[in-house]
């Protein structure tokens, strides 16, 4: 158990996907560092968390590992609405896990807050020989599902919907850090764009104006793969 | 008396699976393979008074268990059922796999049934699945289960899914057990749970089922497992998940662990529902039976011996044991959702596993199922329904810093703002 209570931000991520396709692994070797082999089943969520380093500032992940089994589905829901963050998971050796992508969103949309930033991520990507989805046909998806621009709430560049996709591999750690450290700064700058724009008022509200281009320094971190 | 005197086991069973680590082994030599009792284990490594109570305490039931499966040997054993559930309730449990795998086939054979007529669900509406009291008559008897050829197994809808659960029950194994007959244990399992799910087509296999059947198959052997494993689909609490939604079945039974708590110990009650913690750290308990959280098979085997004698309802107040028995860590974590949902999650590695069972019974005894899921659901419905009036008024830490960030932003802001005005 980690007890460094210090953080300045603290965001709330949930990962989905189907069964097996290893969220668990995902979360564990970025956690601890480890990769279990034939991790057991999740039944129900299991959490977890993390403080990352971001533009210098102490970023804390709360991580939901929710159980990918059809039938913990409807149970592990109650826990999108109050996530910062989604990651959504795919094998990308399982061509049905892939499929099964857009149900995951639509749950999301509907049980998550409008505003919650999605990442999709392709685990397994050390089985090169086994793979039956396409990077770009992940990143059409992604395309097709990503950056939703809000134009009044919270912010004009509010980036919602999937920002990003990234192939990952928990046994060879590849990726693993970056997905959530990407997460963690895209989320950090929004908030701190939410927190200036209203910042006068003393209270934390997400802002509805001001111009600042969250694109710019976005794009730095994506250079990471 | 000396350990000699002790007579062998004659019972035709397999050998046992469990750790035989103990000291105790090597003390009796081939006479106990196993020493199923980890208390007795552990503190028999450094003798005492207590520890030395213990083990006779054990021993003694260990030899009256052998001799009353002796004298009622040619018998069917169902006629002692009282006897069985004894023994399988009290302190120690069946004390060995052997006597497990000899006990447990007649415990499943007649499982206690819900003291009550309806269960927890059938108050509400049933409109999803139907409950377990239009159970077919036709489902087939267990000479069809097992004449069921593998190529019609792996037609199963649920084949697949199992065949990849059971490849990650890894840990789930004692170690004492090497990789071959793992293997070989992992080929036999996956047929047994969808031999048991053909017990009944509307049977839902859900994630948890396998860790169910995976025990008995470690402790009865692949012929028995299936009698016991179909019985506890069809009649046991296992029936219920299999059918239901797990919202409307074991999440509602899980949510009479508030309405405990709240007569035995009202503190720990009023902190977890002030933070919402609801019950999800405790989904695995009732649907494995604890077997996916605990850590040592010795423990998992001794809760197994306790359910297959008792009412479908006391895994559910054996978690309220647990978590009253985890009383000081939850009063000394933080007020916060997810670290009290981390603590119940991860079960701790010793567990006074007879007096948790001593007191879940107890508790079983006190509040008896019928009355808990009627008037004393009703009596906290109303305690919950009042407004909630905490003790101590806390502020969600992320507020403080919000307000922190946001604080001094404005502050630097009407100080740039002014400095403008006014420039010094």
């Amino acid at each position: 158990m980690d007890n460094d209570d210090g953080f300045d931000y603290l965001f709330k991520i949930v990962l989905v996907g189907d069964m097996g396709v290893g969220k668990t692994c995902v979360v564990q070797r970025f956690r601890s560092g480890n990769f279990v082999d034939r991790q057991g089943t999740t039944i129900g969520v299991d959490f977890t968390m993390k403080t990352l380093n971001v533009d210098g500032k102490r970023v804390k992940l709360q991580i939901w590992d929710t159980g990918g089994q059809e039938r913990f589905r409807t149970i592990t829901q109650s826990y999108y609405r109050s996530a910062n963050g989604i990651v959504l998971c795919y094998d990308i050796t399982c061509k049905q896990s892939f499929g099964s992508l857009q149900r995951w969103i639509d749950d999301v949309s509907k049980f998550a807050a409008p505003n919650v930033v999605k990442l999709l991520i392709g685990t397994k990507c050390d089985l090169e020989d086994q793979r039956s989805i396409e990077t770009e046909e992940a990143e059409m998806l992604q395309r097709a599902n990503g950056r939703i621009f809000f134009k009044r709430k919270p912010n004009p560049n509010w980036i919602s919907g999937m920002f990003a996709m990234l192939e990952t591999s928990a046994k060879n750690d590849i990726n693993v850090d970056n997905a959530f450290l990407e997460l963690a700064t895209l989320l950090k700058r929004q908030y701190d764009q939410g927190v200036l724009e209203q910042g006068a008022t003393g209270t934390f509200q997400l802002g509805s104006g001001g111009t600042t281009s969250i694109n710019s320094p976005w794009q730095r971190c994506c250079q990471y793969t | 008396m000396t350990y000699s005197s002790i007579p062998a086991i004659n019972l035709p069973m397999h050998s046992s699976f469990s750790e035989p680590n103990s000291p105790l082994k090597e003390v009796l030599g081939e006479k106990w393979q196993t020493a199923s009792c980890s208390d007795l284990g552990d503190n028999y490594v450094k003798p005492g008074p207590l520890a030395k109570a213990k083990f006779n305490a054990l021993r003694n039931k260990r030899e009256a268990i052998d001799r009353f499966l002796k004298k009622h040997k040619k018998e069917d054993l169902s006629l002692y059922i009282d006897e069985l559930r004894d023994f399988a309730i009290s302190s120690g449990g069946l004390v060995d796999d052997e006597f497990r795998a000899a006990i447990w086939p007649v415990l499943a054979a007649n499982l206690v049934q819900n003291d009550d007529l309806d269960d927890v669900s059938s108050s509400y509406d049933s409109d999803f699945e139907s409950a377990q009291s239009d159970f077919d008559e036709e489902s087939p008897i267990f000479e069809e289960l097992t004449e069921l050829t593998l190529d019609e197994l792996k037609g199963h809808k649920e084949w697949n899914q199992v065949e990849l659960d059971v490849h990650r029950t890894l840990s789930r194994f004692p170690p004492n057990i090497s990789d071959t007959h793992r293997d070989v244990l992992q080929t036999e399992l996956i047929p047994l749970i969808v031999r048991v799910l053909s017990v009944n087509p509307r049977f839902n296999y859900y994630q948890g089922f396998h860790d169910i059947c995976l025990t008995v198959l470690l402790v009865c052997g692949e012929k028995d497992a299936l009698p016991v494993c179909s019985n506890l689909a069809k009649n046991g609490a296992f029936n219920n998940y299999l059918l239901k939604t797990l919202e409307k079945s074991v999440v509602r039974e899980l949510d009479l662990l508030y309405v405990i708590l709240s007569r035995v110990e009202p503190t720990l009650e009023k902190v977890m529902r002030s933070v919402e913690l609801g019950t999800m750290f405790g989904l695995s308990w009732p649907l494995t039976w604890f077997s996916h959280s605990l850590k040592q098979y010795q423990q998992i085997v001794r809760f197994f011996d306790v359910f297959l004698a008792s009412s479908p309802l006391l895994p559910i107040y054996v978690s309220s044991a647990v978590v009253v028995y985890r009383r000081a860590s939850i009063l000394s974590c933080e007020r916060e959702m997810p670290f009290l949902h981390r603590l119940l999650t991860e079960m701790p590695s010793e567990l006074p596993i007879d007096a948790i069972i001593k007191d879940a019974v107890y508790l079983s005894k006190l509040m008896p199922p019928c009355l808990l899921k009627t008037n004393y659901m009703n009596e906290y419905r109303k305690i919950v329904a009042k407004p909630h009036r905490p003790t101590v008024k806390t502020i969600p830490r992320y507020a403080l810093q919000f307000m922190f960030v946001a604080g001094t932003v404005g502050a630097a802001a009407s100080f740039f703002f002014f400095k403008q005005i006014h420039p010094l």
